[in-house]
């Protein structure tokens, strides 16, 4: 299953930020870390496609302050997808140097 | 007040409520609105909501909604995407631009020139009048404090006696401080005196400012207190200019006047708080002496509002405290009522909502009004999307739908409004630094306060994305739809059969609604550029080239601005010390070599500016709907003035040295009052008083006579206007002259001196001399007497000149645009000429048919708008613009007629060349 660009970096996000994984929160990590500036709706509608093809399931937190939020994590499949993603990049750069 | 400060504007945010749903959506939007509370605290609101109404625009969010609603129903949820937006029409639209050079020519010049207007207006209103940002720290919660008198007014001097009361007993304001404007000289160095201008404000207005000083500290409050060693904070500027930014100015000294003061600290690049500050004194008048009450000193109170506190709060209880003083009070304070208000309320005037809807109403009409030239942009594209009917026709029958047909016209009237809308901006920005560098040469650093954004403002920004998108619409879609409206399909193929498409009435509706725009609107713009215009070019009447003119005064407890009005030294010692220093600093300007005359006058010769006066005509009558005559201004003159200036006499006599011995008080006027006020009448022998009412006006005219009517003056002599550039040039005001009393000239008087070689260079020196006799001796506005005209010439040339631009444009578009409508409308009708001239008609009379419809529309075009121009309020307000405006009015009519008329000769001619057979053929 291939995985865009913003959908890996996306991914590994939620699996940083673990049960503090929100719109904003990963929106503020993808420009923290990875140095990627996205609009939260652009942030959403990625989550909401991964959600989509079973990759990120999502669940209210209710314990957070005086807002419920969604809050994102990795499935079993969406763990696969990002191994794969890793392990073709990896066997792509297998042998390749700089000339 | 609830300024909403942490929540966005309830539209959008009900705009994201429709388009994001469910639950995340409501996740994407709280998070959202937590950016919004975020960046309002440390960019401000407006930065804040620019950046959250971008996200209605952003293609992320777009998609997000798509998304949520194919979630919710995959059957219904709308296609994904923007179908209409393809980079293929943009390139068009570009292709669109080169291929037709002159369109573009005009209507991207009509749209710049439109957009720039627009911009202009409205960043001035926005940093004006709409109560503008306070680009402080929480400049928001700063209030002013001020008291309202009966008819509305602020009243300022008052304020010195009720700040006290109000620093002790508001709990809703905290840190209420006050400040008004001071001059007094720098002495530098050289020893040159220069009239600088100081903010004199308490210590805690820098603690409500919240801006720390960049070098040493700012005022404190023991600074205050009397006996206190004298201390000055610089303004950025100040220490770059005079200390060259050195670090160790602080513990230097500066002096002021005759006082070293310690510089004890250094403000930021941009601080100018409260409005215009360039320097800060303590803060020192004392609120038991009433006597300042007589000053014309404008005092200010301000503060900031308590933690928790609203402005409605503040108001509700400053006026319970102001009641309460007025009741106390009821002589200084039965007519007053203290409010608290926007911080910039207190200097633009707005403190009601009722000014402030006025405004904004009359700017939302500002904005309506860009209707009209994108209208006209609007019927060019028109006609150009008609002779692209061929080509529309095709992409119909391939597919293309009304609604993409008029998205790509849509993109290509996008492509030209952007370019027109960049355009316009550079022109607004090139304006600003214009504008800039014109008030940097009359030191204008003190006449905008540091609020004045200048167009750099995001709801600037939202503004000409908002005209930009108009003119898009009203030229590109409106076009658009008309074009592909009702029976698309048949209207086409007929268009692209070489038929044009039909419009029947709207046609004549169309050119007789441009003809009477262009007859009702442009000549009154045209003449007013056309006065302005006149304005700029008049020269001054007189030889001003070598003259010099500087305002001298001895130490007064004030002076209000650079172009100050005499005000009297009253203190005794110091009135004395004043005197004798005017008088030496005379003597020695009269003995110095370099100066060939010196003479005296209460105003800058030739200024246009003056405080009209209303007079009593000993034998005249005033005016119907005047109990007086009113006259531009008094000044008072040396005997020797009009000889100095050259200024001829053109009937009886001029001043003269023992005229004030003489009872009957002589007077001169000049050639406006009499052919203004006397209608030319012969003036030598009336006399003249001033009006009662106004009598004080007169000042010491009146001193002898008490209570009863101000004695009578003679008129003795008649000179000649003395004009440096009045604002029109055949509107000169008129003058009234009286002898100067050289025995106040400490008051403040004009020295204006002849000197013939390096005129410029004479100003420096005549400061220097003036601060070596006494350092207290103001010598204010010093320049030469060509030069206050030469400023004042090039900043209204170049309004004008900007004027005329626009007006020029606006008939070149207007006239296109009926070149156009009416060319199109007769290729029309073709053929019906060619069927007419199949049944028999002589050509000529066809010929003549044609043009005498054509002529008809124009004639009702040029009614409608001759009516339009006379029904337009301004010109019956004031008959002299009627009579200005005649002759553009019959100019534009004529005009607009003989283009309506060419543009049917044309057509109609070839019409009558084809081929009934093919003609008929066309239907």
């Amino acid at each position: 299953m291939s995985l865009g660009d913003l959908q890996q970096v996306v991914m590994l996000a939620v699996t940083r930020l673990g049960t503090d994984a929100y719109g904003a929160a990963i929106r503020d990590e993808l420009r923290r870390v990875a140095g990627r500036s996205v609009s939260v709706p652009t942030v959403y509608v990625t989550l909401v496609r991964l959600e989509e093809r079973g990759l990120v399931r999502s669940r209210a937190d209710e314990g957070r302050g005086s807002r419920a939020r969604r809050v994102f994590s990795l499935t079993d499949r969406g763990w696969a997808a990002l191994e794969d993603a890793r392990d073709t990049m990896d066997r792509m750069w297998a042998g390749v140097s700089r000339p | 007040m609830t300024t909403g400060r942490g929540v966005p504007p309830r539209w959008a945010s009900a705009l994201l409520r429709w388009w994001l749903r469910g639950e995340i959506g409501r996740d994407a939007r709280a998070d959202l609105e937590d950016d919004f509370a975020e960046l309002s605290r440390s960019r401000g609101r407006s930065w804040a909501t620019v950046v959250y109404l971008s996200h209605l625009v952003r293609p992320g969010t777009w998609a997000l909604g798509w998304e949520l609603r194919r979630r919710e129903d995959p059957d219904r949820a709308p296609r994904r995407g923007l179908p209409w937006v393809s980079w293929l029409d943009v390139k068009l639209g570009v292709r669109m631009l080169v291929k037709h050079p002159a369109l573009t020519l005009v209507s991207g010049l009509a749209m710049s020139l439109t957009i720039a207007v627009a911009i202009a207006a409205f960043s001035l209103f926005q940093d004006w009048f709409l109560r503008p940002p306070v680009p402080l720290p929480e400049g928001d919660r700063i209030v002013s404090l001020g008291m309202l008198a009966t008819d509305r007014r602020l009243t300022y001097r008052q304020l010195l006696h009720d700040v006290p009361v109000w620093r002790a007993e508001l709990e809703t304001v905290e840190l209420v401080s006050i400040t008004r404007d001071h001059r007094e000289n720098i002495v530098g160095e050289d020893g040159i005196g220069e009239l600088s201008a100081f903010t004199m404000m308490s210590a805690s207005g820098f603690e409500v400012a919240r801006i720390p000083p960049l070098l040493g500290r700012t005022l404190l409050a023991g600074d205050e207190a009397p006996g206190a060693a004298p201390v000055v904070v610089l303004g950025y500027d100040d220490w770059i200019e005079r200390y060259d930014g050195a670090t160790d100015v602080i513990g230097r000294t500066m002096q002021i006047g005759e006082q070293a003061h310690t510089i004890v600290g250094v403000m930021p690049d941009g601080y100018a708080f409260p409005a215009t500050a360039r320097r800060w004194l303590p803060f020192t008048d004392d609120p038991d002496d009433f006597a300042l009450l007589e000053t014309p000193y404008l005092y200010r109170a301000f503060g900031r509002l308590t933690p928790g506190a609203t402005m409605e709060a503040a108001n509700a209880e400053i006026s319970g405290i102001g009641r309460r003083r007025a009741h106390d009070l009821p002589e200084s304070h039965g007519h007053l009522r203290a409010l608290a208000m926007h911080y910039t309320d207190s200097y633009t005037g707005m403190d009601n909502a009722g000014g402030l809807l006025i405004v904004r109403v009359v700017l939302a009409l500002l904005t309506l009004l860009v209707v009209v030239p994108f209208a006209n942009v609007a019927i060019l594209i028109y006609a150009r999307t008609a002779t692209r009917a061929g080509e529309l026709s095709i992409r119909n029958a391939l597919g293309a739908g009304r609604g993409r047909i008029v998205s790509q016209l849509f993109i290509e009237s996008l492509v030209l409004a952007s370019l027109s809308a960049a355009v316009g901006v550079a022109i607004v920005a090139y304006g600003y630094g214009f504008v800039d560098s014109l008030l940097a040469g009359i030191g204008g650093a003190d006449v905008l306060p540091f609020w004045v954004r200048k167009g750099r403002d995001p709801w600037v920004a939202a503004y000409v994305v908002g005209l930009t998108l108009s003119a898009a619409v009203v030229s590109g879609v409106l076009p658009g739809l008309k074009a592909t409206g009702r029976g698309v399909r048949e209207e086409l193929s007929r268009a692209a059969n070489g038929n044009g498409m039909r419009l029947g009435g709207v046609w004549t509706a169309m050119i007789v609604f441009q003809v009477a725009t262009t007859v009702g609107l442009i000549p009154f713009a045209a003449s007013m550029g056309w006065q302005l215009l006149g304005a700029g070019l008049t020269r001054p009447s007189f030889d001003a080239e070598p003259l010099v003119g500087a305002f001298v005064a001895g130490p007064r407890r004030a002076t209000a601005s650079t172009f100050v009005t005499a005000g009297r030294v009253e203190d005794a010692d110091r009135r004395l010390r004043a005197e004798l220093a005017v008088q030496e600093l005379r003597r020695q300007v009269s003995s110095d070599p370099r100066v060939r005359q010196l003479t005296f006058a209460s105003d800058m010769p030739g200024s246009p500016y003056g405080a009209s006066i209303l007079v009593e005509i000993e034998g005249v009558a005033p005016p119907d709907d005047a109990s007086a005559h009113r006259v531009g201004g008094r000044v008072d003159v040396a005997a020797d003035y009009f000889d100095v200036l050259g200024v001829e006499t053109t009937a009886g006599r001029s001043l003269h040295p023992t005229d004030r011995e003489l009872e009957s008080s002589p007077i001169v006027v000049n050639q406006a009052f009499v052919d203004r006020i006397l209608g030319g009448a012969n003036a030598v022998g009336r006399r003249v008083r001033p009006w009662l009412p106004e009598a004080e006006t007169l000042g010491s005219s009146v001193e002898a006579g008490g209570e009863g009517p101000a004695p009578w003056s003679e008129i003795v002599g008649v000179v000649d206007n003395l004009t440096l550039n009045p604002t029109h040039p055949d509107r000169v005001e008129s003058r009234i002259y009286l002898l100067l009393d050289e025995d106040r000239l400490a008051d403040g008087v004009f020295f204006v001196m002849r000197v013939p070689d390096r005129t410029q260079a004479y100003i420096p020196e005549l400061r220097r001399m003036a601060t070596a006799v006494d350092p207290t001796l103001v010598v204010g506005v010093a320049v030469r007497v060509g030069e206050a005209g030469e400023v004042l010439s090039s900043m209204v040339g170049a309004g004008s000149v900007g004027f005329a631009v626009v007006v020029l444009s606006g008939l070149l578009l207007c006239s296109a645009g009926v070149f156009t409508l009416m060319s199109f409308n007769v290729t029309q009708r073709r053929r019906e000429i060619g069927v007419r001239t199949a049944l028999g008609a002589h050509p000529r009379r066809v010929l003549a048919t044609i043009l005498l419809r054509s002529l008809r529309q124009l004639g009702i075009g040029v009614a409608v708008g001759l009516f339009l121009a006379i029904a337009l309020p301004p010109l019956n307000a004031d008959g002299i613009i009627v009579d200005a405006t005649a002759g553009p009015i019959a100019f534009v009519a004529g005009f607009m007629v003989i283009v309506g008329f060419l543009a049917a000769v044309g057509p109609a001619r070839r019409g009558l060349r084809i081929h009934p057979s093919e003609a008929l053929r066309e239907g």
